[in-house]
């Protein structure tokens, strides 16, 4: 009866640990998924931010050339720190509404010295939802500065380039530049 | 005596049941967790790739055929350089996919 007892209690014994290590593994398999989507979360924030800095240049760059086009193909600071400062924050606002809904724009303000150099700079921020996790990432004072050429063609009227200070990437490309010798495109 | 037997032959049972569930239980987790991996790979890979094009300014446009078994896409907004002057320009979606089958 001793021997029988102690057979019993083995496979006892062994369903046991069975049933823990199937348990323990699903635990540490639970908690690998949860630090992942945490990761993955910041991670698409992150990108879903550069992406909002993106558009916000090339926003910017849209109104700067609608203003010079709006003015007659002429440079006017006035009206272009007028977009720049409240209209182009509706540009870019307009454009996040269409796109990346869950990050917002604060804070713009434009400055600049002329058509050479047209200043804005302006907050981020962006909230992803991934699963239980809400991951908030904002950056303050980003800055752009861009420049802009302008030609009247006889033919085909107001052409406007605008092209970034920083990263010499041209945003608008309307000009033909090879004809012409200005603007910033091809 | 006759009654060890029956205690033996019970365990014997037991055993064989918590080697079949042993067996069957894992299977059944991964099988699951198989099909959830394959759809993570897809996202990641997806992801990655709309990452990478949009530091490469790539174009996108790709979507998931209608006979793929699975599939996930990413996507990336810019706007311009062929402006409409004098109006708003709406942002561009550039999209890329992952599929599988």
């Amino acid at each position: 009866m001793k021997a029988i007892g102690s057979f019993s209690g083995a496979i006892a014994l062994i369903a046991v640990v069975l049933v823990a290590v199937i348990s323990f593994g699903m635990v540490l398999e639970r908690e690998a998924a949860t630090s992942s989507s945490e990761a993955r979360a910041i991670i698409e924030a992150k990108w879903e931010l550069q992406n909002a800095h993106h558009l916000a240049g090339k926003s910017f760059a849209d109104a700067i050339a609608d203003s010079v086009f709006e003015k007659g193909c002429a440079f006017d600071w006035l009206d272009i720190e007028t977009k720049a400062g409240n209209e182009s924050a509706g540009y870019l606002r307009d454009a996040l509404n269409l796109s990346l809904q869950n990050c917002q724009v604060a804070n713009v303000g434009a400055g600049g010295a002329g058509p050479n150099s047209i200043t804005l700079s302006f907050d981020i921020e962006c909230t992803k939802e991934l699963g239980n996790i809400t991951v908030s990432y904002a950056k303050r004072g980003f800055a752009f500065d861009k420049r802009t050429d302008y030609y009247n063609d006889p033919a085909l009227g107001c052409l406007v380039d605008v092209k970034d200070n920083g990263s010499l990437e041209c945003d608008v490309d309307r000009i033909d530049t090879v004809a012409t010798g200005i603007g910033c495109g091809s | 005596m006759r009654k060890g037997i029956v205690f033996s032959i019970d365990a014997a049972l037991a055993l064989v049941i918590v080697i079949m569930l042993a067996l069957w239980i894992p299977q059944q987790l991964y099988s699951a967790e198989e099909h959830g991996n394959a759809f993570e790979k897809l996202e990641k890979g997806a992801f990655d790739r709309a990452v990478t094009s949009f530091y490469g300014r790539a174009a996108g446009g790709e979507t998931i055929p209608p006979e793929a078994e699975l599939g996930s896409c990413r996507v990336y907004y810019t706007i311009g350089p062929g402006n409409n002057l004098g109006s708003r320009d709406n942002p561009q979606k550039r999209q890329f996919c992952e599929v599988l089958g």
